[in-house]
């Protein structure tokens, strides 16, 4: 075996450029095939990891499917529901601040308003501070702003931010208590967004309605005959009910297309390697065809002549994995904030 | 092949010679076992070769035969050392034991390439290369040496050492020789001669064990025959 395991390496060595464009490719194949299967498992990691970012611990979230949104009578039915402990509305706008006449010409960037109860917002999500203080109980004109939007507008504890709101409310200025810690899960798709009590929120734009809510369940509930409950009980507007498991199916479901194109693709670079090995092996085999009758004349059985060849098949092989999976392993890893964004925008979809 | 019927006995040293696409070569791999006869048996010591499996026949031939052929007698990539060292390296054997790293020396002394050992097939002459692949033939000592045409691509003075050296494996080292050539100074050297038409045995010409090859007799006898 180690006399045939030598015999195969040189082989290989006999003909450096061949063996060399030949492992190149099989490690651009494993590469690609590796990037693949990574990127695809990065993408259902990213979907789970966007759904638990954004709904924490809630266990059944009630959307608003249209524009007007959810009314006080729909969120005290879900409040009296059995089985729902915590009902945490939101109020999710997109605006834009006024900007300061002192700062330039330059075109406001939007931003993301989410309006919140704090105490039951608590309840559900976690939601940690970089600096400042956390969003009083009674409500109040101030704000929580992301990291991004503090780092990019120059905004510090105290500072005022005042947001456009409807055309009957106006504008409003709001003191900025804390900023929120740079962690997964900001609704907004490029960080830029602001936590807001749910009643400034709702007076900022003209509404007593919110755009979704999500319910923490009792120990011991059932999800499902909550659900049921719920769907007996809510008719003054039309809503969708999901679960986060639903929620990941979606997002999971909305990138399907995606994740074949990327096996499609990981399947053809498989070929692509096994081809070359192939190749590589038909040419080497038929070069050495007088080596080969020689070494069966010498006493070299069939099966020590197969395994010449599988043994060569191997050594490249290995080499080319070798010299492929880790740049292949990488690339998804080296595009995770990419893939952040990805799940951003998923979030901000889905919402 | 057609009718052939015939044996070698232990110690001996059989030519076979006729024109090209007689048969001589297809003989010499029906008695080595590397091809298989549509009909009809092929007995080595005693064992029916041409009946035995194929890893059986090879292991028989690992054993009990060397091998010299006109061309491509030696692997390229490997040393002189260890293209000798072949048939022990393929039976799964350290050739780097010391009787068997004894064995590979005394072949190598034996063709007068010793101290040649690290050198590539490449790097040596034609003659050398042949002599390798004598060394590898003779080095586990088989009982039966096949020669297909050794010298056929040799000049005079090296196809003589080569014929020389076969011939001391017969008549001193007790071994059976049997050669395929179509050149009667070759031929001479054998104690027999069979000449082959059209894959079938024409004639049997016996010189008998001589320490001189002179060639004339067999010439003599061939032109008897019109040959």
């Amino acid at each position: 075996m180690r006399a045939l395991d030598a015999l195969a390496r040189r082989t290989l060595v006999a003909r450096p450029l061949r063996t060399i464009l030949t492992i190149v490719g099989i490690a651009l194949g494993v590469g690609v095939l590796v990037a693949a299967l990574v990127l695809n498992a990065g993408l259902d990691a990213a979907a789970e990891q966007s759904v638990r970012d954004q709904l924490g611990r809630t266990d059944l979230r009630v959307a608003a499917f249209e524009e007007r949104g959810l009314s006080r009578a729909s969120l005290a039915a879900m409040a009296t529901t059995p089985g729902v402990a915590v009902v945490a509305p939101e109020l999710e706008r997109r605006t834009y601040p006024v900007p300061d006449p002192l700062a330039g010409s330059g075109l406001p960037v939007p931003v993301t308003v989410i309006g919140v109860d704090p105490a039951a917002d608590a309840a559900l999500h976690d939601r940690p501070l970089a600096s400042g203080s956390p969003l009083p109980a009674g409500g109040g004109d101030v704000v929580l702003v992301s990291d991004a939007l503090a780092r990019a507008d120059g905004l510090a504890i105290g500072a005022s931010i005042t947001l456009n709101g409807s055309v009957e409310s106006g504008p409003r200025a709001f003191r900025v208590s804390g900023i929120l810690a740079a962690v997964p899960g900001d609704p907004d798709p490029v960080g830029r967004s602001i936590l807001m009590p749910l009643q400034a929120a709702q007076a900022l734009f003209g509404t007593d309605a919110v755009s979704r809510a999500d319910l923490g369940l009792t120990p011991g509930s059932g999800v499902a005959a909550v659900t049921a409950a719920l769907e007996s009980r809510l008719s003054a507007e039309p809503y969708t009910l999901t679960t986060p498991g639903e929620l990941i199916a979606d997002l999971r479901a909305s990138t399907a297309d995606f994740r074949a194109m990327i096996a499609l693709v990981a399947a053809v670079s498989l070929f692509g390697g096994a081809f070359l090995i192939f190749n590589t092996l038909a040419m080497t085999v038929a070069e050495r065809a007088h080596d080969v009758g020689l070494l069966r004349a010498a006493g070299m059985t069939r099966r020590q002549v197969t395994l010449l060849v599988l043994i060569s098949a191997g050594h490249l092989g290995v080499a080319g994995v070798a010299l492929g999976w880790r740049p292949g392993w990488g690339s998804p890893l080296r595009s995770r904030r990419t893939c952040r964004r990805a799940g951003a925008s998923w979030r901000s979809a889905s919402s | 092949m057609r009718g052939i019927s015939l044996a070698v006995e232990p110690g001996e040293f059989v030519a076979f010679m006729g024109p090209s696409g007689s048969g001589k070569s297809t003989l010499l791999h029906l008695l080595g076992g590397l091809d298989r006869p549509t009909s009809g048996d092929v007995v080595l010591d005693g064992a029916l070769v041409s009946r035995l499996s194929d890893d059986a026949a090879t292991k028989l031939r690992r054993e009990k035969t060397g091998f010299v052929f006109q061309f491509f007698n030696l692997v390229p990539l490997l040393s002189v050392w260890e293209n000798v060292a072949l048939p022990f390296t393929i039976a799964g054997e350290d050739a780097r034991r010391g009787e068997h790293a004894a064995a590979i020396r005394a072949a190598l002394a034996s063709v007068d390439l010793a101290g040649k050992e690290r050198n590539r097939p490449d790097q040596l002459s034609a003659g050398e290369q042949q002599r390798v692949a004598l060394a590898r033939a003779l080095v586990r000592r088989p009982a039966l040496l096949l020669a297909d045409e050794p010298t056929g691509n040799l000049d005079f003075a090296t196809g003589t050492e080569i014929l020389d050296r076969l011939w001391r494996s017969c008549h001193e080292g007790g071994q059976t020789v049997v050669l395929v050539t179509h050149d009667a100074k070759a031929a001479a050297y054998a104690d027999r001669v069979y000449v082959l038409r059209d894959g079938s045995l024409r004639d049997e010409i016996r010189l008998g064990r001589r320490e001189d090859h002179g060639a004339a007799p067999l010439i003599a006898r061939l032109a008897d025959l019109g040959l």
